[in-house]
């Protein structure tokens, strides 16, 4: 029988960390739980980004969520990339490290994107034996999070979350759930969210993530731009009965709103974690104009 | 193969390199590789990442070059953001780099290259575009944090430049387009004018200042000598005037300077 959560704590509901929100946080000290802030925004940086991020480590539980680890590629594992971030990590010492399941780039190139593997034994393989090397290395646990993917191969035979369980099994890594992705994939991709979640090991889910997408008719873009929909509310209250308490995170990357609107929207959440949930409206679809999956942004330059 | 494919198709939608994605996977034609859905084909499927791929990286372009941006207008920004990005695809985890030989690019994509009278307003966007990729450069600079402001009791020998104090000199005065710019004012393309800042780094904050070429020469000096009375000195003989002179105009500077935080102390 493996540990709950891998004996990794329940950190409760947490926003991510946004350049936009820096001053408002560091003056005005809002109750939240813990702030996950993007590894890739902080590695490279010596300036206030990461002098920002080590104050705000001093006061709140922070965890590193990273995009480029490209856990899935056939490139070597880069492990300069792997050194800077155990370097951001022994500093900052976040409660875990996470990224996707899923490849960035080849040929040393970074799409900035995160690709969907074709999902059959062989890539199951590779991933796994790479998640121990990164782990060897970084001497903690990862924790993956299922990316929202808008395509699948030919060539995938094993579901979703039976990748994830077996990844789990075979490498002793942790479950980060990003319930919107789940709900973006199936509808992308033609599965049922609730099989998938209902597939998952619970007892590895150490984090959720929870966001807002945009519905472009015959297809849905995880925008991280808006509020979270119903029916993705819904998803999260089965997922919260089956795995019970985490750490759950409101991600908001595009049209980034003051903070206290942001954390309003998060503070929803505890609506959602028990079987009497409140009614939910239908969300209305707004926004045809496309916009940016999983927006990633470089923190701006800002002058006095 | 499958990921190099997926990759080129992602990088070059049209296809317009010699790189054709078909020779990566023998059988590469989308539906073969990629599922069609119950409302989507492969291609359609395909297509959302080839969008996003692209617009992604134009966003973070124009965060890092937002002041470029504004400058030539979305439209033609996209458009070299674009030409840049298929021929520089990014190889770095920090997207902070993505810029990085932006500058070059336009050196190199300019219309006029040829020619032997350029376009001045060429010549900005260019300058404009090393100077704020040199800011943000700056901005995440790792440099030495705790030090001692100088203050006006601090003795000549203890006052030192602050660690993080650049002097860059433009035929434009890109610093005020800047400035003007990031303080949500409406600049506009300035004439050919040969200009001189200064870019100091304190508490993480970065100050951009215009100085005079009299000022610029001093504090070049001063970097390279990092002791005053040898910087007055050799000033003095720059400009052929007397140490007293110098040492005059030295005091005013030296008032102003420690106000603006251009000093600790040693
Ligand atoms: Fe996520």
């Amino acid at each position: 029988m493996s540990i709950k959560r891998l004996g990794l704590p329940a950190l409760g509901l947490g926003l991510g960390l946004r350049s936009k929100h820096f001053n408002h946080i560091l003056e005005q000290a809002p109750e939240v739980e813990w702030f996950e802030a993007i590894s890739e925004n902080f590695m490279d940086s010596f300036g206030r980004p990461r002098n920002i991020l080590n104050q705000i480590a001093e006061r709140y539980p922070v965890v590193l969520h990273g995009v480029s680890l490209s856990i899935g590629s056939t490139d070597p594992l880069n492990f300069e990339y792997l050194k800077r971030l155990k370097a951001l990590a022994d500093e900052v010492k976040p409660k875990w490290v996470s990224d996707h399941l899923c490849w960035t780039g080849v040929l040393t190139i970074n799409s900035h994107d995160l690709l969907p593997l074709p999902l059959n034994e062989e890539s199951l393989d590779h991933v796994c034996e790479r998640v121990l090397k990164v782990q060897e290395f970084m001497q903690r646990p990862l924790m993956l999070e299922n990316p929202s993917t808008y395509a699948s191969f030919t060539n995938s035979d094993i579901p979703e979350w039976e990748f994830l369980s077996e990844m789990t099994k075979r490498t002793d890594c942790g479950l980060l759930l990003d319930v919107n992705n789940v709900y973006v994939s199936s509808f992308n991709n033609d599965f049922d969210p609730v099989t998938y979640i209902k597939g998952l090991p619970h007892d590895r889910i150490v984090q959720m993530h929870l966001a807002g997408h945009q519905h472009c008719g015959n297809y849905i873009i995880d925008t991280h731009d808006r509020k979270v929909t119903s029916e993705v509310w819904k998803l999260f209250n089965l997922a919260y009965r089956l795995v019970g308490k985490n750490s759950i995170l409101l991600e908001w990357d595009g049209n980034i709103p003051e903070f206290d609107v942001y954390h309003s929207e998060l503070l929803k959440a505890k609506k959602y974690m028990h079987e009497n949930m409140p009614d939910l409206v239908e969300t209305e679809h707004e926004g045809m104009v496309e916009s940016v999956s999983n927006p990633i942004n470089f923190i701006p330059t800002e002058i006095a | 193969m499958f990921q190099q494919w997926m990759q080129q198709m992602l990088l070059d939608p049209h296809q317009k390199t010699a790189q054709n994605p078909a020779d990566l996977l023998p059988s590469s034609f989308e539906g073969n590789v990629v599922k069609e859905s119950s409302r989507l084909s492969a291609k359609e499927h395909l297509a959302i990442y080839q969008r996003s791929y692209i617009a992604r990286l134009r966003n973070c372009m124009a965060q890092q070059f937002s002041a470029l941006e504004y400058c030539l207008g979305e439209e033609l920004f996209t458009a070299f953001a674009d030409e840049y990005l298929a021929e520089n695809p990014s190889t770095h985890y920090n997207l902070g780099e993505l810029g990085r030989g932006f500058t070059k690019y336009l050196e190199n994509a300019r219309p006029d290259r040829e020619a032997t009278e350029k376009e001045e307003w060429i010549d900005f966007i260019i300058a404009l575009a090393d100077f704020e990729f040199k800011l943000n450069e700056i901005f995440e600079e790792q440099a030495e944090e705790h030090y001692k402001l100088a203050t006006s009791k601090t003795i000549k020998s203890n006052l030192k430049l602050v660690p993080i104090c650049y002097l860059f000199k433009y035929d434009f005065p890109v610093q005020n387009y800047y400035s003007d710019f990031k303080h949500e004012r409406t600049p506009e393309v300035p004439l050919k004018q040969l200009s001189y800042c200064v870019v100091l780094r304190h508490n993480f904050k970065l100050s951009l200042f215009d100085i005079h070429e009299e000022q610029f020469h001093f504090l070049t000096l001063l970097k390279r000598l990092n002791d005053i009375n040898l910087t007055i000195k050799q000033f003095a003989k720059d400009y052929s005037k007397s140490i007293d002179e110098v040492t005059a105009v030295w005091q005013i500077w030296k008032a102003r300077w420690i106000e603006l935080n251009f000093f600790r102390e040693q």
